[in-house]
């Protein structure tokens, strides 16, 4: 579920880490016999970073189709560190003008018809975010799959040729909801091809799919994210990063309730 | 086995056994008799001499250990509960030793009780069952219940009763026993007239001396065995 | 026929002894009714309070609704499948209802509700909506942006009569429908625990909000009495003649709750059994001694050509007609003795809590039944402790009882 927060709001929490990611960056395109054999840490630490910085901006639509309906949400976001997001609707036109604000585990919505600012209570942390297959709480968490889980590298029965595959199961006493995740990422750059999200009887719950892999803010990275919810039916919700640009300038009141409050 | 012949009873070899083993009781060993119709005879004996025994299982009311008993030629062995009762109901006329009398019906019901049994209509029930009351004297209590009846009263109810379906045979069981001799004597009075004037069968069973002056066939019985059969 | 004229004669040879048995009777009957109608009436009071309340004898919904309820499984033309509902003729009321989560936010304070879209006036006639409304007022026909919270609701907002809220819920397009209201009352249905997230707001308002045009998720359907719920569920199904709705009665819906009474019904079977154990010891006492003093007697009828079955029905009949008289005296004080408690019902001490719902007094309910089947069994049970005495009656040797003397 982090994983999430970070495609949606990419944060920078070290230099270090964009080290890392900048690093293999570079390695990657070099692809020669006598690359060292992937090494399971060095690819969960280059998913947890791919699409953090310190700030950032993005233009996503979203596009969330139920059997009921489907529709695109258009929207800006502002990432500062992991603690601050803030996302403004564009369109469809009634949901314009709409905002998220995250600061930390706290997170209000913003509601131009009636001129209103709600605080999601926490019992609400696991509804879906204006509709969509994410919830609220998809929004909030910060973990990391270096940080929090036991890692390793697998070899499943549906293995592909050129897809290295890495089990993932939390760590004790971390409040994670699920009973393991599957990595799957290309062996040539490390890029992410799919997770898998299980429950503890080892049903998958959801998927989130990477596909058309494009320069983005400077990086290669996978711009269309599809999550797929095995629980219902025909609901999926795509994300498409149209713009994405990493260390902006978030200075100024962008992350605070007035900013959240004022009108488009 | 009908036997083609009058006689009103008929019996060959009848045995009656009751219990068993050590301590059974043979109240009947072999008994042969014979009634013919028109008889008024008395089956006299000592207690215990097999008496009663012998007109129960004459009548039905009884089986047989062994023999056969035949009433106007009709074996009454084989035939059913329902078909004995039906029987009785028509051809044989019942008088006892006491507590003859059905205590919740009037005299008149208690006579006409038979009548409804057999479905006989309304007015000649009424008619017989008054005749038959008035012929044993007595007309005017037909509406008494048999408590507010003497003991003689209720005899003769019982054998307007027993006479009431005109049966071809009467079997009376110590009928004088719990009267006095003078009520006694008046009740064989009227049997012996009612012999006479219908030509009823009747058979006794006591030890009352003077039943078997009026008896003009004596059947002795002893310890289950016939041991003198006398006309007079 | 003679054997009747004798059976009857024979119940007033012992008065003391027959007067003694009928009481038995008279008593184990209305004993019998009485706690039946008890136990009905308790048993009305109970599914009528619980269902009246809220639910309804009978509900309607789209397909596995209830099992599995989705804000886009509804009823179309709503208006007209209630209409048809509503020309049927047990039926007593209907009302639609539109069920949908969302959040409410008053000033400061913000939870997740249970919204209730629910008809301005026919949720009052079906389900007495407006009597549990303990501050402000009922909706009035064309109120639009007006909620009703639950009591503890309004507590946990922090909001009373008056004051402005804000609902906030995905409407059935997708869009996220939020818009103001004004708490116009505050409702008290004594289910607390539905009290703290139940909110109201009119129908009309809720299609409009949730994007639900003339569609509702429910329609509640209240019946004229208890007993004509199973025949109305058959005669809505017809009358709708559309598979895609499914009508369930309160047995079905709510099946915990009926499985719950079903298991207390079974209580009155078996006070019924103890109190028939008694008439029947009773019966056969009388009967027994009867018969064992009668032996002769029937040995008399015997010989004279009585047949045994007529001495069986002697016996049998002198019990019937015992148990007859027994059942209508019985039938005389068990009515006033039901009529009364159903006026003056019998207040408990301590208030019986049931579903959620409290009963302080019980009342019989005047039926049928309760008279219906303490009679039969009365009578069975009686004939039942009957058959053994009469079978030995007519198995009476005459030979043998014309001995005893």
């Amino acid at each position: 579920m982090r994983f999430l927060f970070c495609i949606l709001f990419s944060l920078a929490t070290t230099v270090a880490a964009q080290e890392t990611v900048r690093t293999n960056d570079v390695t990657t395109p070099d692809q020669g016999d006598d690359r060292s054999p992937p090494d399971a840490r060095t690819i969960v630490e280059i998913i947890d970073q791919l699409y953090r910085s310190d700030s950032s901006y993005s233009e996503v639509a979203m596009d969330i189709v139920t059997p009921h309906w489907e529709r695109t949400l258009e929207m800006n976001v502002w990432t500062e560190g992991t603690e601050k997001t803030f996302i403004r609707i564009l369109s469809p036109r009634k949901e314009r003008g709409m905002g998220t604000l995250r600061i930390g585990r706290e997170m209000w919505n913003y509601l131009p018809k009636v001129n209103k600012v709600i605080k999601i209570p926490p019992s609400m942390m696991m509804s879906s975010w204006m509709g969509s297959d994410f919830t609220n709480d998809d929004l909030v968490k910060e973990f990391t799959f270096a940080g929090d889980y036991h890692f390793s590298l697998v070899q499943p029965e549906y293995a592909q040729d050129g897809v290295l595959y890495i089990e993932c199961h939390p760590k004790e006493g971390r409040p994670i909801i699920w009973g393991k995740v599957m990595l799957a990422v290309r062996e040539e750059d490390y890029l992410p091809v799919w997770q898998r999200y299980y429950d503890e009887k080892d049903n998958v719950m959801r998927v989130l799919e990477f596909s058309d892999i494009r320069a983005l803010g400077g990086r290669r990275l996978p711009s269309v994210l599809t999550m797929i919810r095995k629980t219902e039916k025909g609901h999926k919700t795509v994300l498409h990063y149209k713009e994405l640009k990493f260390n902006v300038d978030v200075s100024g009141d962008i992350f605070t309730l007035r900013h959240l409050r004022s009108r488009l | 086995m009908a036997k083609a012949n009058t006689a009103v009873i008929q019996t060959e070899g009848l045995t009656k056994v009751y219990g068993e083993d050590r301590i059974a009781v043979h109240a009947l060993r072999g008994v042969d008799w014979v009634v013919e119709p028109g008889e008024f005879t008395a089956v006299v004996g000592p207690s215990g001499s097999g008496k009663t025994t012998l007109l129960n299982v004459v009548s039905g009311l009884d089986t047989p250990t062994s023999g056969n008993v035949w009433l106007k030629g009709n074996p009454l062995s084989g035939m059913t509960g329902r078909a004995l009762s039906d029987f009785r109901r028509d051809h044989i006329g019942f008088v006892f030793q006491a507590y003859n009398l059905i205590p919740v019906l009037t005299a008149a019901e208690n006579v006409e009780y038979i009548l409804l049994l057999q479905g006989v209509p309304a007015e000649e029930r009424q008619q017989r069952v008054h005749e038959l009351l008035t012929q044993v004297g007595l007309e005017g209590m037909t509406d008494r219940r048999p408590p507010d009846l003497s003991g003689g009263q209720q005899q003769r109810v019982a054998i307007a009763r027993a006479m009431v379906a005109k049966p071809s045979l009467i079997l009376a069981d110590e009928p004088t026993a719990n009267l006095d001799s003078e009520t006694g004597s008046q009740l064989l009075n009227m049997m012996q007239a009612l012999n006479q004037e219908t030509g009823m069968t009747f058979v006794f069973s006591t030890h009352d001396r003077m039943v078997m002056d009026y008896a003009r066939r004596l059947v002795r019985l002893h310890d289950g065995q016939i041991t003198g059969d006398e006309r007079k | 026929m003679v054997i009747l004229k004798i059976a009857f004669r024979n119940i007033f040879r012992q008065k003391r002894r027959t007067v003694l048995t009928m009481l038995t009777m008279v008593g184990g009957f209305v004993l019998a009714s009485v706690s039946i109608a008890w136990s009905d009436g308790t048993y009305n009071d109970v599914i009528n309070t619980f269902t009246r309340n809220r639910l309804g004898h009978i509900q309607v919904h789209y397909g596995d609704y209830l099992d599995r309820p989705t804000l886009y499984k509804t009823i179309a033309a709503a208006d007209q499948v209630g209409e048809a509902i509503g020309q049927v003729e047990a039926v007593d009321a209907w009302t639609p209802r539109i069920y949908s989560a969302g959040l409410a936010s008053a000033e400061d304070e913000t939870t997740a509700v249970h919204m209730i879209g629910i008809h301005t006036d026919r949720e009052d006639r079906t389900t007495r909506f407006n009597d549990k409304i303990v501050d402000g007022q009922p909706f009035s026909p064309g109120d639009t942006n007006a909620v009703i919270v639950g009591k503890g609701l309004a507590q946990i907002l922090d909001t009373s009569v008056g004051d402005d809220l804000v609902l906030l819920s995905q409407a059935a397009d997708g869009s996220l429908a939020n818009d103001r209201f004004t708490v116009r009352g505050i409702v008290d249905t004594g289910e607390a625990m539905k009290d703290r997230s139940d909110l109201y707001i009119p129908l009309a308002t809720a299609q409009e909000f949730l994007v639900l045009q003339d569609r509702v998720h429910e329609i509640v359907v209240t019946v004229q009495t208890l007993g004509l719920v199973d025949p109305t569920v058959t005669v809505i199904e017809q009358r709708l003649s559309n598979d895609t709705l499914t009508v369930l009665s309160w047995k079905e819906f709510a099946k915990d709750f009926y499985v719950a009474m079903r298991a207390d019904q079974r209580g009155m079977w078996i006070t019924l059994f103890v109190i028939l154990l008694i008439v029947a010891v009773g019966v056969l006492n009388t009967v027994l001694m009867a018969v064992l003093e009668r032996r002769r007697e029937y040995g008399v009828l015997k010989a004279l050509g009585t047949r045994p079955g007529q001495i069986f029905g002697l016996v049998s009949w002198e019990i019937a007609a015992i148990a007859l008289a027994a059942v209508a005296v019985g039938t005389i004080v068990a009515l006033l003795s039901n009529h009364l408690l159903s006026f003056h019902g019998i207040r408990l001490p301590d208030p019986i809590s049931y579903g959620g719902m409290e009963f302080q007094e019980m009342r019989t309910e005047l039926n049928i039944r309760s008279f219906v089947i303490p009679a039969v069994t009365v009578l069975a049970t009686a004939m039942a402790s009957a058959l053994c005495p009469a079978w030995m009656a007519l198995r009476t040797r005459a030979a043998m009882a014309m001995r005893l003397h």
